[in-house]
């Protein structure tokens, strides 16, 4: 199962592999800006060179551009630079972010070489020397090129000279490197550690049966396996079988597909007045591709005839938990969309949950293995498609959205996003300002709404409160200057209606939004 | 919360010589985890302390200090919680520490209860203290903070410098700050052992506070003093001190701190014999293991590896820093 809208592979591939080049212009751009010392400029400067190096290569480091690796690194140092670590924390995590552009350079140098058809030794054209990091198992990924330098775990995060040597690669420091072939058992797929896939199971996805690479399948254990992962990138557990792994590579393109999508329609002009009915699916598609991957784990726990018999405790004991985590993801989330509802009901088809219920209410209550999750709370989720608002929630340590919750009762809750709005207006007044000017008026959106409400408290207050003092604001104070100060947010007075399909879980009005607290869902000060 | 665990780990204080002011309170609470705050309280160098003692010990302990003029404010008592799951279904629990229990009024009958008590000179400063030195509750299936301000008034109540509480605003900010690697970063001359204090939830260290920098000068002078005081009143607890402040360090964050004994330290690398790992509420104990087997630990940006006496990898660790409780690597070598 896939999400519902299908895109032409090569039009996926150009449109990631122009998102890769812009976000890769965007941390050259930012790490240019930030530099005040140089206690890290030797790593900055290799992100640079790739820059220089990618572009310099042209279209043979499409490939490299395209692989779902090449996106992970991207959004990692994103986040990094997003979260101020060349400033705050430029050590440890940041240096070798940027000193994993090495690789990618040496891979697109190896593209060009290739392309140009003169792997000739002695070339006097050969690509210069590339200095690349080894990752922690002792491996370099060359994403794009179908290869990965096995230096050995002795290796682990330092530096190597590599230079391309007739037909492969050659390092001086280390003689005899050995190189091994990424597993591609279909044109857009890589194993990257070189685990088979069912390459029946995946031949009908598009994606996947026309190249370059753009599904990629690591390894990980049990916790990397429930955990979202990049788009594109399955991780799966050392020991799955090769239908699992199909499976996760399956779920990774729909994921892609969804992601390139959702992008797409940003250009496109970012919120269409009356969004398709496969806009409002999109909506839901990373969490829909998570609770997809854990219904097929759960499912191929319990049901797949290459589980063996004799492993039955762990296998119920594996299967328990993955439904359990999907019990939670029912529970705690928001409404399903009619692609949730269906897998809900699939998943009931199979016998492994009650009967599909109808409303989060009832999902809530769901049994699952014998055991009665009893909802007691509900959490709503105020999700950003519009990137500059996306932005200014990353900014706040909310990337996924803020979460709305109310008790069952209704009672209000701590809202952080004001205690972080007023720590960054007391710490970093201009980066609080320009996030204000960010913000616009009429508001986009419900989320951006509660914002501004949020920024006229904060300013509201904080001339007569200290440094200190101004993180006790809390929502039911928030609500209440709100409605005093007649600072009533745009389009949500009695009988409004959020506009249909932008968002997921909007609340319906502003009553209900003074009503409610809501919770950052990464706390922002959680001492 | 762990004990210290290792070769540097030290012996029980009611086997020491010390003075009969400290024994007194050694013997209700015979923990290394506040003897040393103690003695600094007794002095006035520290307005306040909090202790959590057992409640068959409250009116021994506050006996005990009124006869040495301190004030003893009890806040409530807690019960061990035996089962950590009983939070799993609390909105707001991954804002939680690690050790967790049950709160009880103070006039309830509770088994095998601590009372969480405020010791100091001066009641109105005791009675500030005690109002902001709040832990997280969980009410109605909801876990609450308390205010920031809490956290610095508490600060100011416990006697910690200034700019040390301004450090603590500015970069104290678990989802996206290190504060031990700023303090690392602020050094300007070379870490003091008297600025050491990631073995501070072992009560062992001079100073009890995270300090702006390891050279903080005022600091220093706090914990110079505190040291003089304590070999004072109990020599051997004051060299068990000493030795684990001295000790190099390889630090990632406010959890995960480890000791080194017999130790060599090069750039980005320590050669050692020993190693101590400090407590915490959230101690990397697969790691702590991989360092006993080792001989070598090597910092390579976000790759802590450590190596056997043969050079082989034992153990490789990779240090996240875009999430919650960024893990920056870094080795500290304390001056004395």
């Amino acid at each position: 199962m896939t999400t519902t809208v299908e895109a032409d592979s090569d039009l996926l591939h150009d449109t990631i592999y122009g998102w890769n080049v812009l976000r890769l212009e965007w941390i050259c751009r930012a790490l240019a800006a930030g530099i005040d010392d140089d206690d890290d400029e030797q790593e900055r400067h290799r992100v640079f060179e790739l820059r220089q190096t990618l572009a310099a290569a042209g279209p043979a480091a499409h490939p490299v551009l395209v692989d779902p690796r090449f996106g992970r690194w991207c959004a990692e140092l994103t986040a990094l630079i997003e979260r101020d670590a060349p400033a705050l924390l430029p050590a440890g995590r940041f240096r070798a972010a940027c000193r994993d552009a090495g690789a990618f350079a040496l891979a697109a140098r190896f593209c060009r070489w290739r392309d140009r058809g003169q792997c000739r030794d002695g070339d006097p054209a050969a690509p210069p020397a590339t200095v690349v990091r080894v990752r922690h198992d002792g491996r370099v990924p060359l994403p794009g090129t179908g290869w990965t330098l096995v230096p050995g775990i002795r290796h682990a995060g330092l530096d190597l000279t590599v230079s391309v040597a007739g037909d492969g690669f050659a390092a001086p420091g280390l003689p005899g490197l050995t190189v091994v072939a990424e597993r591609a058992s279909l044109p857009g797929l890589v194993a990257s550690a070189g685990d088979p896939v069912d390459v029946a199971a995946c031949a009908a996805d598009p994606l996947l049966a026309s190249g370059p690479p753009a599904v990629v399948v690591e390894r990980g254990d049990d916790g990397d396996v429930l955990a979202v992962a990049a788009p594109g990138i399955a991780v799966v557990r050392a020991a799955a079988s090769p239908t699992e792994r199909a499976w996760h590579a399956l779920a990774a393109a729909a994921q892609l597909r969804a992601v390139v999508q959702q992008a797409r329609l940003f250009e496109q002009g970012a919120h269409p007045p009356e969004p398709a009915p496969e806009v409002a699916h999109l909506a839901d598609a990373p969490q829909l591709i998570r609770l997809l991957m854990v219904y097929r784990q759960a499912v191929a726990a319990c049901c797949l005839p290459d589980v063996p018999a004799g492993d039955n405790a762990e296998v119920q004991d594996k299967a328990g938990r993955a439904l359990r985590s999907l019990a939670g993801w029912l529970g705690g989330g928001g409404q399903l969309s009619p692609l949730g509802q269906d897998l809900l009901s699939e998943l009931a088809g199979h016998g492994l949950i009650g009967p599909a219920p109808s409303s989060r209410a009832a999902v809530s209550s769901v049994a699952v293995g014998g055991a009665l999750r009893s909802g007691t709370a509900h959490a709503d989720r105020l999700t950003a498609a519009d990137p500059q608002l996306q932005h200014i929630l990353t900014m706040l340590g909310s990337p996924d959205g803020i979460v709305v919750n109310t008790l069952s009762d209704g009672r209000s809750r701590a809202d952080p996003t004001i205690d972080q709005l007023s720590l960054l207006r007391a710490r970093s007044p201009e980066r609080y300002q320009a996030l204000a000017r960010e913000l616009v008026t009429p508001a986009r959106c419900l989320a951006e709404e509660l914002l501004l409400c949020h920024l006229a408290y904060v300013d509201e207050r904080f001339g007569e409160a200290r440094l200190s003092e101004t993180v006790v604001f809390r929502l039911g104070d928030v609500a209440r200057a709100a409605v005093q100060a007649g600072v009533v947010p745009a389009g949500t007075g009695d009988g409004h209606q959020p506009p249909a399909g932008r968002w997921r879980t909007a609340p319906a009005d502003l009553r209900r939004i003074i009503a409610v607290v809501e919770e950052v869902s990464r706390d922002s000060d959680p001492r | 919360m762990i004990p210290i665990l290792g070769d540097l780990r030290p012996p029980s204080l009611l086997s020491l010589q010390m003075s009969d002011k400290l024994r007194g309170y050694v013997e209700v609470r015979p923990e290394h985890g506040q003897p040393v705050n103690f003695l600094a309280v007794l002095s006035g160098a520290k307005p306040v302390m909090d202790d959590w003692v057992p409640r068959t010990q409250l009116a021994r302990l506050t006996d005990m200090c009124a006869d040495l003029g301190l004030v003893v404010l009890p806040d409530a008592q807690f019960r061990a919680l035996p089962d950590q799951g009983a939070v799993s279904q609390v909105i707001g629990r991954g804002t939680l520490t690690t050790t967790r229990a049950y709160g009880h009024r103070l006039g309830d009958d509770v088994h095998d209860a601590s009372v969480h008590v405020f010791i100091g000179a001066d009641q109105a400063t005791v009675e500030r203290t005690l109002a902001s030195g709040w832990y997280p509750l969980i009410i109605g299936g909801r876990a609450n903070n308390k205010p920031w301000i809490d956290h610095l008034w508490f600060g100011q109540g416990l006697g910690y410098p200034e700019c040390c509480l301004r450090a603590f605003a500015w970069s104290n900010n678990w989802t996206v700050n290190n504060m031990p690697y700023q303090a690392h970063r602020a050094i300007r001359t070379a870490p003091s052992m008297l600025c050491n204090s990631l073995m501070r939830f072992s009560g062992l260290t001079w100073a009890a506070h995270l300090p702006c920098s390891y050279d903080c000068p005022v600091t220093m002078s706090m914990s110079s003093a505190l040291r003089a005081l304590t070999y004072q009143h109990c020599p051997e607890l004051a060299g068990w001190i000493d030795r684990l402040a001295r000790a190099p360090y390889l630090v990632l964050n406010e959890w995960e701190a480890f000791a080194f004994a017999g130790a060599r330290v090069t750039p980005g690398a320590i050669d050692y014999s020993g190693v101590t790992i400090a407590p915490s509420n959230r101690p990397n104990l697969a790691l702590f293991e991989a360092l006993t087997g080792g001989s070598r630990v090597e910092l390579r940006d976000d790759l802590v590896v450590v190596l056997a006496a043969d050079g082989d990898v034992l153990h490789v660790e990779r240090t996240a820093a875009d999430g919650f409780a960024p893990r920056i690597p870094f080795v500290l070598e304390f001056a004395s």
